[in-house]
C-alpha cells in the first residue's frame, strides 16, 4: 500500500531552481478515448446540443495539431462503452489480417475508399490524412458492426452489459507502458484524454479506482473532457493524476476546450494552473449497492466501503466476521432528551 | 584550588575574599574570611541551588550582592549559628563596584552556561566554558519558571520521552492553557473562530478545544522537537566579503555542536582562549589546517595554517576529551622544550615541519601503548582471522600504496559518524562492544527463516459485475420484445440512426470546427479562462502565488463575489460560527448513539449537554435568519443562496434531535 500511497505528483515550489528548468521538447504520447455509448449519445444528441459527427471531427483537429506540435509526437485513440466491443483500440491499426499478402492491399483500398466517402480530405497534409482516414474508417466500421437490436445482445444469456470505460483506460496504460519501455521511445511522455459522455453508473468503481492508482505510479495525468451528466469517478481520477477535469458548458466551441485546456503537455503540468473544475467529489460507492456513499461504514480488513450493515453481520467482500456487539452498538437508536426544560425531571425517572 | 574569579569581598561586615570555584561539580561560590579567628570563616555555596542574583545599581553607593538560593538547600556554612530568617540569601559587600560586577558577571555566565548545558543535556563537562557574553541573556530569561502548572517546553531532557508522553496526553492539553494561548496567537485564523465561538457565543473553551485536541498536539510536538546532531563544520561555509575579507559566522548552538563533535577543538579552545581573544580563536580556527582536517577535505603540506592550532592536528585523533589529557601536554611541552634546545644549538634554517613531524611521531607512540583494541576486531590478535592468507585484496584503509590523504578522509569521516551516533544513543546503556562486533559478524542467510503466517482471506468482487451500462427497464423491454411483438425500443430506434452517422450526405469537414463558429469558440475561450483564473487564485505554486501576492494583496484568499465585503465578512462570521456549534452537536450526538448508560459513566452529562447543544443550533438558525434580514431584494436571494447548505444541515441536525427523543410516556 505504500507505493500506492505515495504521492506521485509532487507541485513543484520552493527551490527556484525548479522554476527556470529547462523544459525540454522531448516527443510526448496522446492518447484519446472515446466513449461512444449509443444510449447516452442519443441523449445528447437529442438535446440538440452535439452532434457525434462534430465531436469527432473536433478530435481529429486535436489529434493532428498535437502530432503537428513535433515530428515525434504520436496519438492513439480508443473507444469505450461500446455495446459488442466494450473497448477497442481505434488507432494504430495493429491487425494480423492485414499481413496476408494480397489481402492487405485490397484492405487498405477498400479502407481509401470508405474514408473518401466519409471524410472531406482534400487539401489536408498527408501525414495527418493518413491518420484520419484510418481513424474514420475503423469508427465507421466499429459503429456498425453494434448489434441492431438490443435484444440480440441480450439474449445471449447475459442481462447486463458491462461498462468498459475503466478498461479503456486499463488498455491505454498499458499501452502506455509498453511504449515506455520499448528501447525505441524509452522515455516517452504520455497523458490520457477520456471524452466522456456517461455518468458513473456505468463506471465499476473498483476497475476505475485501480486505473487511477496505475496511472498515478506511472505519473500520467488523466484529463477529462466531460460531456452530460457529471461523473465523480473521472473527477477523482483527473485530481489524482494531476490532470484536468473539464465540463464542457459549451459544446459548440469544443475545439476550444481541446486545444487549449486539454492540451496540456505532460511537462509543463507542474507549472501551469491547470483549467480544472476544482469542486471535486471525494464520495466513493457503496459495494454492495453501488450507490454512492455520504457516510458509511468501512470493513476493518479489506477496507470495503458499505452504505448499509450487511444482515449475516459478514463482509460481503472478504467475508470476515463482524463483531457482533459493536455492530449492535452501530445499530442502536440514538436516545436524546426531549426539549422542553419542564420535562427535565421527569425524563430523569425515566431514565432509571 | 584554582579559581576563576577571585576578590575580596565583605561577608556580614567581615572582609574576606570572594573567590568562584569552577573545577569542582557543582561548581562553587566560596568566601574565605582573612581573619580565621572569626565565627564563621568560610561560607560556600553550590552553584547549581541559586535562583536569583540581586545586585545594587550602579547609581546607589552601596555596592552589595546578593545571592539568592532554591528554598530548602542548605548553604554549607560552617557557623551554623547564622540566623534562620535570612537563610535563603546570602550577601556579598564589595569595596569597589568593579569587583562586585566581576563576580557578578562571572556567576551569570556560570549560571547561564549551567542552564543551557542542561536543556541540551551535556552533562558531560560543565565546566567548558561556551561563548562568553552573549550566552547569559536568552536561555537564563527562558527558563524562569512560567506560570503554568505543566512545562510547555521540557526544560530538561532527562526522561524526555516520559514527559512528552504526559505532555501530548488529550486531558494533559486541554488543561494546558499556555500552550492553547500560545497556539491562538501563533494561529489568527483560529483565534478568530475562538472568538466567535468561545467569547461571544458562550461556548466552553474546553469544548472548543475537545474537538482540536490534534491541533494541541501537532503544535506541542513542534514546540518540542530538538534537532539530532548533525555534520556542523560542513554547515559552515566561510563568505567572502566586499573588501576581500573572509567572514564566517557561527551561532552560538554550532559552536556548542563543534564542541560535542569535536573535542580536539574543545581542547584547543580550553587552552589558548583565555590567551587570545574569543573572536580570535575561532578566525584562527576557521583558517587552520585544523579546520579542513577535521571537515574531512585534503590538507597540502604547503597550506598556510595556524601555528597556535594546527598542533592539534597532532593529537589523538580519537581523543574524546574524557581521558586525563595532562601527559599529553607535558609530552608536547617536554618535546618543545627539547626542541627549543636543539634548535639553538643547531642550524637556525630548521623548518618547523621537521619538528612538528618529531612530536607526532612521540604522539603516536603515546597511542600504541595505551589503546586497548577489543579482541574481536584484533586482526593482530588473530593471526589466522588475516583476509590476506587466504588471497583477499585488503581493505581500502589498509593497503601500503592507498592515498594517504584519502584513507585520513575516510577516517575522519568515520570518526565523525562515531562520535554522532554516540551522542544520539546516550539514553541506552553502553551495550557491550563485544557483544556488538559478534552481531555484526553473525552470517543472518545462515539462519532458520522465520515463517511469516497469513490469514487466508477469501475476496469476491461484486461491484464490477452489477454495473451495467444499460438500464434495467431497457433491457426487460429488449427481452419481451418478440416476433410477433416488434416494438423498437430506444436503443433500436436509435442505433441505426447513429450507425448512418459518417454516411449522410455531408462529408466530415475537418473546417467545420472553427468555420463560423467564431462566438462559440469565443465562448469557450471564456469559459477556459475563467476556471483558470479561479484556479490560479488557489494555485500553491511558488512563483504565480507571487504575482497574485503583488496584484492583489488584500483579497488574495476571497473568491470572486458581488456582494459588498461588510456583508460578507458578517455572513462569514455567522457560518464559522454555526459550523462550530454543529460540529459540537454532532459530536455528543454520536457519542451518545454509541454508548449507553452502562458504558459511559458520563452518559447524564453528555446528554444535557447535547440538549444545550440543541438549543445553540435553534439561536443559530435564528442568527442566520436575523442576519438575512439585513439584506433586501437581489442581494437577500444570492446570500440566501449561499446560506441555504448551512440552514439545511442547521435543520438536518436539529430534526434527528427531533426524531431521537424518547417519548417520556413510554
Amino acid at each position: 500500500m505504500d507505493a500506492i500511497a505515495d504521492r506521485a505528483f509532487v507541485d513543484v515550489q520552493s527551490g527556484k531552481g525548479n522554476l527556470h528548468r529547462v523544459v525540454d521538447e522531448t516527443p510526448s504520447l496522446l492518447i484519446v478515448i472515446l466513449d461512444v455509448s449509443p444510449l447516452e449519445w442519443k441523449k445528447l444528441m437529442d438535446s440538440g446540443t452535439l452532434d457525434f459527427k462534430n465531436v469527432v471531427s473536433a478530435l481529429l483537429v486535436m489529434l493532428n495539431s498535437h502530432m503537428a506540435l513535433n515530428s515525434g509526437n504520436k496519438v492513439a485513440l480508443y473507444i469505450a462503452n461500446s455495446y459488442l466491443h466494450g473497448a477497442e483500440l481505434v488507432y494504430p491499426w495493429f491487425d494480423d489480417r492485414d499481413d496476408s499478402s494480397d489481402g492487405s492491399e485490397q484492405n487498405s483500398k477498400r479502407r481509401r475508399m470508405n474514408a473518401d466517402n466519409i471524410l472531406k480530405a482534400s487539401g489536408i497534409y498527408r501525414q495527418f490524412r493518413i491518420v484520419d482516414e484510418s481513424i474514420v474508417d475503423k469508427l465507421d466500421s466499429l459503429i456498425k458492426e453494434e448489434p441492431s437490436k438490443l435484444k440480440s445482445m441480450v439474449n445471449k444469456g447475459n442481462t447486463h452489459i458491462k461498462g468498459t470505460l475503466s478498461g479503456a483506460l486499463s488498455q491505454a496504460l498499458s499501452y502506455i507502458n509498453r511504449l515506455q519501455k520499448s528501447d525505441e521511445h524509452s522515455g516517452l511522455k504520455a497523458r490520457v484524454l477520456c471524452i466522456s459522455v456517461s455518468g458513473d453508473s456505468a463506471l465499476p468503481y473498483v476497475s476505475i479506482m485501480n486505473s487511477i492508482f496505475a496511472a498515478q505510479k506511472m505519473k500520467i495525468s488523466v484529463d477529462v473532457c466531460k460531456l452530460g451528466p457529471d461523473s465523480t469517478f473521472l473527477q477523482q481520477a483527473s485530481d489524482a493524476t494531476n490532470g484536468v477535469y473539464i465540463h464542457i458548458n459549451n459544446p459548440d466551441g469544443l475545439i476550444q476546450y481541446l486545444s487549449t485546456a486539454l492540451f496540456i503537455d505532460p511537462l509543463l503540468r507542474p507549472i501551469v494552473v491547470l483549467p480544472t473544475n476544482t469542486s471535486i467529489d471525494f464520495r466513493a460507492s457503496c459495494f454492495i449497492t453501488n450507490k454512492l456513499v455520504d457516510v458509511g461504514y468501512v470493513c476493518s480488513v479489506c477496507l470495503c466501503i458499505l452504505s448499509v450493515i450487511p444482515d449475516d453481520e459478514r463482509c460481503p467482500t472478504c467475508h470476515s466476521k463482524f463483531d457482533h456487539n459493536l455492530i449492535t452498538r452501530l445499530k442502536r437508536k440514538p436516545k436524546v432528551l426531549p426539549l422542553k426544560m419542564g420535562n427535565k425531571r421527569k425524563k430523569r425517572v425515566v431514565d432509571k | 584550588m584554582p579559581a576563576s574569579v577571585s576578590t575580596t569581598a565583605f561577608h556580614r561586615k567581615k572582609a574576606g575574599t570572594i573567590s568562584i570555584i569552577e573545577d569542582v561539580e557543582p561548581p562553587m561560590v566560596v568566601w574565605k574570611c582573612i581573619d580565621s579567628s572569626v565565627s564563621h570563616p568560610l561560607v560556600e555555596i553550590p552553584l547549581d541551588n541559586i535562583v536569583n542574583l540581586q545586585a545594587t545599581p550602579a547609581s546607589s553607593d552601596k555596592m552589595m550582592l546578593k545571592i539568592g538560593l532554591k528554598a530548602g538547600t542548605l548553604k554549607k556554612d560552617i557557623d551554623n549559628s547564622a540566623p534562620a530568617r535570612n537563610k535563603n540569601n546570602t550577601l556579598f559587600t564589595f569595596k569597589t563596584r568593579a569587583n562586585m560586577d566581576e563576580v557578578k558577571l562571572a556567576l551569570q555566565q556560570i549560571i547561564a552556561r549551567k542552564k543551557s548545558a542542561k536543556q541540551i543535556n551535556e552533562s558531560s563537562r560543565p565546566t567548558t566554558p561556551f561563548t562568553g557574553d552573549e550566552s547569559t541573556p536568552a536561555h537564563s530569561k527562558e527558563s524562569t519558571p512560567s506560570s503554568s502548572s505543566i512545562p510547555l517546553i521540557s526544560r530538561d531532557n532527562l526522561g524526555n520521552d516520559e514527559l512528552l508522553a504526559n505532555l501530548l496526553d488529550s486531558k494533559n492539553l486541554l488543561k494546558n492553557l499556555t500552550l492553547q494561548q500560545k497556539l491562538l496567537r501563533e494561529n489568527p485564523e483560529l483565534m478568530k473562530t475562538f472568538t466567535d465561538a468561545v467569547i461571544k457565543s458562550g461556548l466552553d473553551p474546553e469544548e472548543f478545544w475537545s474537538t482540536r485536541v490534534h491541533l494541541l498536539r501537532s503544535f506541542a510536538i513542534q514546540h518540542n522537537q530538538k534537532r539530532g546532531p548533525y555534520n556542523v563544520l560542513s554547515t559552515i561555509k566561510p563568505v567572502a566579503s566586499s573588501d576581500n575579507e573572509v567572514n564566517v559566522s557561527v551561532t552560538r548552538e554550532k559552536i556548542h555542536e563543534i564542541f560535542k563533535q569535536y573535542p580536539i577543538v574543545r581542547k584547543a579552545y580550553d587552552d589558548n582562549v583565555p590567551k587570545i581573544s574569543e573572536g580570535e580563536f575561532w578566525s584562527r580556527f576557521f583558517s587552520s589546517k585544523l579546520f579542513r582536517k577535521l571537515r574531512g577535505e585534503k590538507v597540502n603540506l604547503y597550506d598556510r595554517g595556524d601555528i597556535t592550532l594546527d598542533k592539534y592536528l597532532y593529537y589523538d585523533p580519537d581523543y574524546d576529551g574524557e581521558e586525563e589529557d595532562e601527559d599529553v601536554d607535558k609530552l608536547l611541552e617536554d618535546q618543545e622544550a627539547k626542541e627549543s634546545l636543539d634548535k639553538n644549538n643547531k642550524k637556525r634554517g630548521k623548518s618547523q615541519v621537521d619538528q612538528i613531524t618529531a612530536s607526532k611521531k612521540k604522539v603516536k607512540l603515546f597511542r600504541g601503548e595505551d589503546e586497548k583494541v577489543s579482541k574481536c576486531i584484533d586482526i593482530l590478535g588473530n593471526e589466522e582471522d588475516d583476509p590476506q592468507l587466504k588471497g583477499n585484496t585488503p581493505d581500502v584503509t589498509m593497503k601500503s600504496n592507498q592515498d594517504p590523504d584519502l584513507v585520513n578522509v575516510l577516517r575522519t569521516m568515520n570518526r565523525l559518524s562515531r562520535r554522532m551516533m554516540s551522542n544520539i544513543k546516550e539514553d541506552k546503556p553502553n551495550a557491550d562492544l563485544d557483544n556488538e562486533f559478534k552481531d555484526e559478524l553473525e552470517i543472518k542467510d545462515l539462519d532458520d527463516k522465520e515463517k511469516v503466517e497469513y490469514n487466508e482471506l477469501t475476496y469476491t468482487q461484486r461491484s464490477n459485475i452489477s454495473s451495467s451500462i444499460v438500464p434495467s427497464e431497457l433491457i426487460k423491454q429488449a427481452m419481451t420484445q418478440s416476433d410477433l411483438n416488434p416494438a423498437l425500443n430506444d436503443y433500436d430506434q436509435f442505433i441505426s440512426l447513429f450507425k448512418e452517422k459518417f454516411h449522410d450526405e455531408e462529408k466530415l469537414d475537418l473546417t467545420s470546427v472553427y468555420y463560423q463558429i467564431k462566438k462559440s469558440i469565443y465562448d469557450s475561450y471564456k469559459d477556459v479562462t475563467s476556471i483558470v483564473r479561479k484556479n490560479a487564485k488557489q494555485s500553491s505554486q511558488s512563483w504565480s502565488k507571487k504575482s497574485i501576492d503583488v496584484l492583489s494583496s488584500n483579497d488574495i484568499k476571497d473568491a470572486k463575489s458581488d456582494m459588498p465585503k461588510n456583508r460578507l465578512e458578517s455572513l462569514r462570521l455567522t457560518q464559522s460560527t454555526s459550523i462550530e456549534f454543529l460540529r459540537h452537536f454532532w459530536l455528543h450526538f454520536n457519542s451518545i448513539s454509541t454508548s449507553s448508560m452502562s458504558t459511559n459513566p458520563n452518559f447524564k452529562t453528555e446528554l444535557i449537554q447535547l440538549r444545550k447543544c440543541y438549543f445553540s443550533l435553534e439561536k443559530c438558525l435564528e442568527r442566520v435568519s436575523a442576519n438575512l434580514s439585513n439584506s433586501e431584494g437581489e442581494e437577500r436571494i444570492s446570500e440566501e443562496r449561499v446560506l441555504k447548505q448551512l440552514i439545511e444541515s442547521l435543520k438536518q441536525a436539529m430534526k434527528r434531535y427531533d426524531d431521537a427523543i424518547i417519548d417520556p410516556k413510554h
